[in-house]
């Protein structure tokens, strides 16, 4: 599988940056899924690698910032959000969805 | 590259690839730092002036998923007078390469503070009086509250405000660009804290070798499955208990290798005492860093910490037994923004002096673990009151203003204060604090860890090429822009940096042209100290390592010869090609094609 990596160049702003990165989390649409993620804000070292596996997943891209989830170093407890576009790769059809299957420290549980 | 000028806030771009192939001779991150310090700055220039240059320098493989990306800050120091850079890690690579620049230069000074914001679309001086006075985590978190979590910040604490010469600058709660007072530096600008604000992409030569090559790194450290777990565990902490046990742990300024207090303030006591989490920076399955609960005047407070050189320089080195009271130490550090390794020394230097009857300590009792002496201290140098006045200038300029001949007792290379390895009874080590180019900083080799295995007080040929090898490949790290502790500590094999490096820019280079890049980059550091007075006299390791024997452990009696130390420092200059004044010839400069460089603005 070819990895499609977007570079920072003079066309940048071609590079799906139309719209802010930053979207507001939306826990209400979750709560009608089948299955959710449940994060354990007690394990995260906010290392981000869930993001990096996200963004790979689902847009070929090694930025952090073309992930569905968040995770933002805070204390005591680091903060992990799942922004709307996730559906938790139900759609993909994974059994196990790659930010979950990358935490080093089993942070994120498929509930 | 962007420039901003910090009297008013205009900027500009410099697109450094018209300029590739003079460029990419310096890698990034502190390489790019030294090029644009070396150009930018005179033999005259005063670091807390308006010609100097504070340069954040992120390198080629900072903000890709390589773990922990770092971000270099370099400019002259004002604390020594030459050369300084120190790297932080956390976010801060991850958000300036987002932004879309490798370096951002800030030039110039303004009187009141203001702030730089930096995104992928704007850059901007913008008003800083709601945080000036503040903590550099209070800062921090009032940034947070208009930008958002996702921003990373830059932050200076009081102790920058005031101009403290060892001030640092504080990134994610606490990842500290510690040395060389690069937080005055920040301050002299008018600048109180930079909030980096991108969410760019960045560019990749071969994305998916980088990404086969980063999937199986990640791997191989996970699989050393002993190391990776403990250093997760216990990040440097658990180089207390091995200090402790090779006799160089610095006890009471200094004068002991051993720490009869060190059980109280080890990895154990900490996970047991005062532990709430696990941080790891960006990308990095290793979670080498501890959040820990610290207890101040009844309030409760987050430390990022404990590490290995607060536990010793802050613990052991003040005489501090208890986890509580080290962590109390750590976080007033943080928060007024000072290098916790050189305020330890100097208030290490400070009670000594007191003892021997050299100082007052503005009517504090001159007592080891003393804590309200060290609390005070640390507040009265951040704010630079009473005796703190002295003590801000660090601890070779303070030895010179209070005099009585208490230089012997200042522990410092080139005025930076040493960090946390005693080393009358290791040579090798004495030898890397004596050249590393910034001053007595572990950062470019801790040789402590080989001389310990394999031979501890020799001073043989074999130990000297082995210091060179470990400058070039530890200062490497900075200058790719990631941190060395996959490397050093859980043994990721050094070509994997190579193949990062290859693969993101796409040159096309092995390790021995790698190192060379990292050579060429000691020695241009090394050239911007001697166009500043550095010479061979100024190599050497504190008075204290060659006058005192070591008065218990193994190597009891011990004590550096000052005649096997010269002879290692001949060894030294000749392998590196340098005269025997410590001065890179003109053969060497040339051979690593920067004597035109040089000679342009020598």
């Amino acid at each position: 599988m070819a990895w499609v990596v977007a570079f920072r160049s003079k066309e940048r702003d071609f590079c799906l940056k139309t719209t802010s990165f930053k979207s507001k989390p939306n826990f209400e649409k979750k709560k009608s899924r089948s299955r959710r993620i449940v994060p354990m804000p007690e394990r995260c070292t906010a290392c981000m690698l869930c993001m990096v596996a996200c963004a790979i997943e689902h847009t070929g891209s090694l930025n952090p910032s073309r992930a569905r989830l968040r995770v933002n170093n805070m204390l005591p407890m680091a903060e992990i959000t799942f922004l709307e576009e996730c559906d938790f790769c139900e759609s993909l059809g994974a059994d196990v969805p790659a930010c979950v299957k990358k935490c080093p420290k089993g942070a994120l549980r498929l509930g | 590259m962007l420039v901003v000028d910090a009297s008013d806030g205009s900027h500009k771009v410099i697109d450094w690839t018209t300029e590739k192939n003079e460029w990419l001779k310096f890698i990034g991150g502190r390489g790019f730092g030294a090029k644009i310090v070396w150009e930018q700055t005179g033999k005259h220039t005063d670091p807390l002036g308006p010609e100097n240059v504070l340069v954040l320098a992120a390198g080629p493989l900072a903000g890709l998923p390589v773990p922990g990306p770092r971000i270099s800050i370099c400019s002259l120091s004002p604390l020594t007078g030459i050369w300084g850079d120190s790297a932080v890690g956390g976010y801060a690579g991850l958000r300036l390469k987002q932004c879309g620049y490798d370096a951002v230069i800030i030039k110039g000074w303004r009187k009141d503070f203001a702030y730089l914001y930096v995104s992928d679309n704007c850059v901007e001086l913008r008003d800083a009086s709601h945080i000036v006075g503040k903590g550099s985590m209070e800062a921090q978190e009032e940034l947070r509250k208009e930008y958002g979590n996702e921003v990373a910040t830059l932050t200076i604490g009081p102790a920058g405000e005031n101009l403290v010469l060892f001030a640092c600058i504080t990134s994610d709660y606490g990842r500290q660009s510690g040395r060389t007072g690069t937080g005055a530096v920040m301050a002299s600008k008018g600048i109180k804290a930079v909030v980096l604000d991108g969410d760019a992409d960045l560019p990749v030569a071969d994305g998916e070798s980088l990404l086969k090559l980063i999937e199986e790194a990640r791997e191989k450290i996970i699989d050393n499955r002993e190391l990776f777990e403990q250093f997760s565990k216990y990040g440097t902490m658990m180089t207390l208990d091995w200090a402790q046990s090779v006799s160089c742990l610095p006890t009471r300024n200094f004068t002991e290798s051993i720490f009869e207090g060190a059980e109280g303030i080890s990895a154990s006591a900490v996970e047991i005492r005062v532990m709430r989490g696990k941080r790891g920076c960006f990308a990095c399955p290793i979670s080498c860093r501890t959040i820990s609960e610290v207890r101040l005047n009844g309030e409760k407070f987050y430390l990022d910490g404990p590490e290995y050189e607060t536990m010793a320089l802050l613990g052991s080195n003040l005489g501090i037994n208890n986890v509580e009271d080290l962590v109390v130490a750590h976080y007033l550090c943080d928060h007024y923004g000072m290098d916790a390794i050189s305020a330890g020394v100097v208030v290490g230097f400070a009670i000594e002096c007191a003892q021997r009857g050299l100082l007052t300590l503005d009517g504090l009792k001159a007592e080891w673990g003393n804590r309200e002496t060290i609390f005070s201290l640390l507040e009265s140098i951040a704010y630079r009151k009473g005796i703190g006045g002295i003590l801000a200038e660090g601890v070779r300029r303070a030895a010179e203003i209070i005099g009585g001949g208490c230089e012997k007792y200042a522990m410092h290379v080139k005025g930076l204060e040493q960090s946390g390895y005693e080393t009358r009874a290791a040579p090798g080590m004495s030898l890397a604090y004596g050249t590393c180019d910034v001053g007595a900083h572990h950062n470019r080799s801790t040789i402590i860890g080989w001389e310990s295995k394999n031979d501890r007080l020799g001073t043989g040929r074999e130990k000297v090429e082995v210091q060179i090898l470990l400058q070039h490949q530890r200062s490497l790290f900075d200058a790719l822009g990631v941190c060395r502790f996959p490397w050093c500590e859980t043994k990721l094999p050094f070509e994997y940096y190579v193949g990062f490096y290859s693969a993101t820019t796409g040159v096309r280079v092995d390790e021995k042209e790698i190192l060379k890049a990292s050579e060429r980059i000691f020695n241009l550091t090394r050239m911007i100290s001697v166009r500043r007075g550095v010479s061979r006299k100024d190599d050497y390791p504190p008075k204290r390592v060659f006058n005192e024997p070591l008065p218990s452990g193994p190597f009891k009696g011990v004590k550096l010869d000052p005649e096997s130390y010269d002879h290692m420092l001949d060894m030294y200059y000749e392998l590196r090609g340098w005269s025997c004044d410590g001065v890179p010839t003109s053969e060497k400069l040339e051979e690593l094609g920067i004597l035109e460089l040089v000679e342009k603005r020598m």
